[in-house]
């Protein structure tokens, strides 16, 4: 086998990871919605500090104006650029899902970790609570605790994860049990490992592809939730703008100035498109079967 | 009789498993001994227990009754440090190669996992030093150098096995037990491994659980023998005694259902019936409903285990 | 000499993967007569198992599985018959038994309903008499109380009598040619002995030709009037099973009788053979198994050995058969 060698006589070789960004990659829708993703967050990070205008900034000339040469994608009912506007909404969008996703993910990990490691009473314990919290309401919940805790960018993420971490609890602990049985972690209990270096170090690691798969599609989702919020007038306190209050406010203008809709409702629509591709393109280079 | 140095004593192990309202007896009453530097073959098809007595021995899986003297301490009594720390001188591989190694490491942090783990003991290890450990265990297994930053997918069966071995003895353990280690791998590489098994056995003077259901293998690498069905014990014995004059009805009919390479073509000639449920044991003895000489006592007193002639042990009516 | 059902001629099967051509089969031919039992005796990667799925059309051709060669039954080469003409041959003429019976049974149909498929299927009787015939022939493979276990499922039946309902399932058609494939490894050795005795019989009652693929030589010496050895997907022994045990020519095969243990075996240390099974999409130029032989000589590794004929029926694929190459050989070793 003709592999590469290094100094020290040993063969190069590639870890599942690079396997996986390998098989990812080669998938090419998968791969340019990556880039598009990437392509988004430079845009909510960098367009507002290039900016001359702020999203603030009131136009009183420009209301209601069509896209032009100073506007880029014209400008809502109060005279704000659009663009920056959605630049912004873009930013907070980003923040909802990565946040709750983080919430989701931190306790998911834990209470499905320690259900499916330990097993019998523990498991059955825990396995309820996630049971419970599959049957919430969770809009419902979202909007209590958003205005018990305020309506911040942090309440409102904190929330959303907060409520929705059931499935990811509840794949966590199926990965982990079904990796517990696993030769090679009974090998880790005969030369000695502790439970925490088990679960940490070996069972963990190899559970992380359905966990990354459900993580890029809780980021659409904690997006549509807080959207959710926004059509009702209880998400992202205005004036801080979010896709929702767009085009609840873009609603009204349908006929008469379309942009005012249009642009919310397609950049809302190509990230969540962009993300449902990631995850899909996630699941197949994931997939055993695919590789080779 | 040349004084014997036991290393491992098991007495009276048994494993229950509760289902339901029905008992599940997945290993009654096996007691063995196991001499220093020796193989113990244990023998069996599936639902026999022998996966499950050696994870009994070892204390991976607690027993329901029974104990384990190994190098003289009581395994099963020890405070929590010390067990850990004789844990250390037992070790297992496992049947399929692939899945006993951690998957996402690469080799060299495969062998180097046991110094990791046990740090405490071993004394923290620099990456330098680990590396020139792991190399050496490499070589000792005749595992290529080149190999080190390789991941377990990469290697073929017989080579992922001989990883195996060489994790399992980073830390020179004094007993092995080798769960069907050739039996997923092709003939040819079987027959390196079993050369591997024997050469380091000379070499680091390893005791070893060899459990296999293919009665040759057992045979060419075993010094005693040990045949179960159905979690008990039928027969014990050395190897070339047990394979010459078998007593128990059904390692009778085990030898005589393993296909010869022949010349002129063979009958086969296998044993009536299957084996039966585990949750539902024939009383009796339980290989009474497939045994061709059984009594109606077979089917109602379950025999004893005993000495019936100098070192052979065998639990049948016929010999009683 | 029996009349031949089954002759394939220079048989290749090649996968092309993303990384290189797997050549899972490549060029092997051989005959088989009218109740010949032959088996193909292989390790992982020799391509015995990919031979025979390839003759039955199992494989999905395509852009990544090509299939050439022809293989000629009852004079007609299968891999040129439409689908229908295929559908009819399967299960009728040429049945096949697989490994393992586990996941060879649909496990929500009734064996019973299962069994009977290939006689409905191919027209043979109608419901009524299919049904006598499966319930008689559940007897006959050893299942007790035939005509309840008929409506049983496969969940109800241990592995033994899941292979023995498979079996049944191969034979109701009374098909000329039966393939089985490694059709006793996944159980074990006493249920092994058996269903390879079921088969036997079923054999001997019917006259049915056999093509037994195993890794086991044991296993294909007693039940097998001739052999063939693959390895990388060629031939590299063949002949009457009685020739070949006593006479194993090729280097591999010799090696491979030398590393199986065997009881009653006196021998203190197997004879392995060194090295790995090899990459199928890199098999080196000449002979594939010169990187691991013995009595490798230089023009192993140039060129792939002809086949020669040393006895009655008994043929190797191997340079040190060629007598001319003798003196090659002084001339290889001396360079």
């Amino acid at each position: 086998m003709a592999k590469q060698k290094t100094a020290d006589g040993h063969m190069k070789s590639r870890s599942h990871t690079m396997t996986i960004l390998a098989q990812y990659f080669s998938n090419k829708a998968a791969a340019f919605c990556a880039g598009v993703i990437v392509v988004l967050v430079l845009m909510a990070i960098f367009v507002p500090v290039f900016s001359p205008y702020s999203y603030e900034d009131v136009d009183y000339t420009a209301l209601y104006a069509t896209p032009n040469a100073q506007h880029w994608l014209g400008c809502d009912a109060a005279g704000r650029d659009m663009l920056m506007l959605l630049c912004y909404s873009l930013r907070n969008a980003l923040i909802v899902g990565i946040g709750a996703c983080a919430v989701q993910f931190v306790i998911g990990l834990l209470l499905g970790g320690i259900s499916g490691y330990c097993g019998g009473r523990i498991d059955n314990l825990l396995s309820r609570v996630i049971d419970i919290m599959y049957g919430f309401p969770t809009f419902l919940f979202n909007l209590i605790l958003v205005l018990l805790l305020g309506r911040s960018l942090f309440t409102i993420f904190f929330a959303i994860g907060l409520t929705s971490w059931a499935p990811m609890a509840r794949l966590v602990r199926s990965q982990v049990i079904t990796v517990k049985q696993s030769d090679y972690v009974e090998a880790g209990h005969a030369l000695g490992a502790s439970n925490t270096r088990i679960l940490l170090h070996y069972i963990l690691p190899n559970c992380l592809g359905p966990i990354v798969i459900c993580l890029s599609q809780g980021i659409p989702a904690a997006m549509f939730a807080e959207s959710g919020m926004s059509l009702i007038g209880l998400g992202i306190l205005p004036p801080m703008p979010s896709w929702g209050g767009l085009i609840t406010t873009g609603q009204q203008f349908i006929l008469s100035y379309p942009h005012m809709i249009l642009f919310p409702a397609l950049s809302f629509a190509i990230t969540i498109l962009a993300f449902s591709y990631v995850g899909d393109g996630l699941r197949d280079a994931f997939d055993p079967r695919q590789i080779g | 009789m040349p004084d014997k140095e036991i290393i491992m004593r098991a007495e009276h192990l048994s494993k229950y498993f509760r289902a339901g309202r029905q008992t599940l007896k997945a290993v009654d009453d096996v007691s063995f001994e196991l001499e220093h530097g020796t193989t113990l073959g244990l023998v069996g098809e599936s639902g026999s227990g022998k996966s499950t007595l050696a994870r009994l021995a070892l204390n991976l899986i607690p027993a329901t009754l029974g104990s384990v003297e190994f190098m003289g301490r009581n395994f099963f009594k020890l405070p929590r440090e010390e067990k850990r720390r004789l844990r250390r001188e037992m070790q297992i591989i496992f049947q399929n190669p692939y899945l006993s190694l951690f998957p996402h490491m690469s080799i060299r942090s495969n062998i180097a996992e046991p110094f990791i783990v046990n740090r405490k003991e071993v004394g923290r290890l620099s990456n330098k030093e680990l590396d020139e450990r792991v190399e050496e265990l490499m070589a000792l297994v005749g595992v290529p150098k080149e190999y080190f930053n390789v991941y377990p997918h990469e290697l073929s069966g017989g080579q992922q096995q001989r990883v195996g071995i060489a994790r399992a003895l980073a830390l020179n353990p004094k007993l092995l037990v080798c769960d069907e280690p050739v039996s997923s791998l092709d003939v040819s590489i079987q027959a390196q491994i079993l050369n591997l098994l024997q050469d380091l056995q000379q070499e680091k003077e390893l005791s070893y659980i060899f459990i296999a259901h293919n009665l040759a293998v057992v045979e060419h690498i075993s010094s005693h023998v040990a045949v179960m069905y159905l979690g008990t014990l039928v027969e014990y014995t050395d190897t070339h005694e047990l394979y010459s004059h078998p007593l128990h009805p059904y390692t009778q009919a085990l030898m005589a259902s393993v296909p010869q390479i022949s010349v002129s073509g063979a009958e086969f000639h296998g044993m009536e019936g299957e084996i039966p449920s585990p949750l539902n044991p024939p009383k009796g003895c339980r290989f009474c409903t497939r045994c061709t000489k059984a009594t109606q006592r077979c089917h109602e007193e379950p025999p004893s285990y005993k000495e019936v002639s100098p070192g052979h042990f065998t639990a049948c009516h016929l010999y009683e | 000499m029996s009349e031949t059902i089954l002759e394939v001629k220079n048989l290749r099967t090649y996968f092309t993967r993303k990384d290189g051509v797997v050549k899972a089969v490549d060029g092997i031919s051989y005959t088989l007569g009218r109740g010949e039992t032959l088996a193909i005796v292989g390790e992982s990667g020799s391509g015995k198992s990919v031979s025979v799925t390839s003759i039955m059309g199992l494989i999905r051709t395509g852009r990544h599985a090509r299939v050439q060669g022809e293989a000629v039954f009852k004079g007609r080469d299968l891999f040129r018959l439409s689908n229908r003409e295929l559908f009819n041959i399967r299960g009728n003429e040429i049945s096949m038994v697989f490994q393992d019976p586990m996941s060879s049974l649909n496990p929500t149909m009734k064996i019973g309903e299962q069994i009977i498929e290939p006689l409905l299927w191919h027209k043979k009787a109608s419901r009524a008499e299919a049904k006598k015939l499966g319930i008689k022939l559940l007897e006959e493979v050893g299942i007790p109380s035939p005509e309840t276990r008929f409506n049983n499922y496969p969940f109800e039946f241990s592995g033994g009598m899941r292979q023995r309902v498979m079996i049944a399932m191969a034979i109701i058609a009374n098909p000329d040619l039966l393939i089985a494939d490694e059709p006793t490894t996944a159980l074990d050795v006493t249920v092994q002995a058996q269903i390879l005795s079921l088969i036997q019989e079923m054999q001997k009652k019917k006259n049915t030709s056999i093509i037994l693929i195993t890794h086991d030589l044991a296993v294909a010496s007693s039940f097998c009037s001739r052999v063939i050895v693959m390895y990388a997907g060629r031939v590299m022994e063949e002949g009457h099973m009685a020739d070949f045990i006593r006479d194993p020519v090729h280097p591999y095969a010799q090696g491979l009788l030398n590393s199986t243990p065997v009881l009653g075996d006196a021998r203190e240390r197997l004879e392995a053979i060194a090295g790995q099974p090899p990459n199928l999409k890199k098999v080196p130029e000449g002979c594939p198994f010169a990187p691991r032989c013995k009595k490798c000589m230089a023009i192993c590794r140039r060129e792939a050995p002809p086949g020669t004929l040393i006895g009655p029926g008994h043929k190797a694929y191997c340079w040190l058969c060629v007598d001319d190459m003798q003196q090659g050989r002084e001339v290889a070793e001396n360079a």
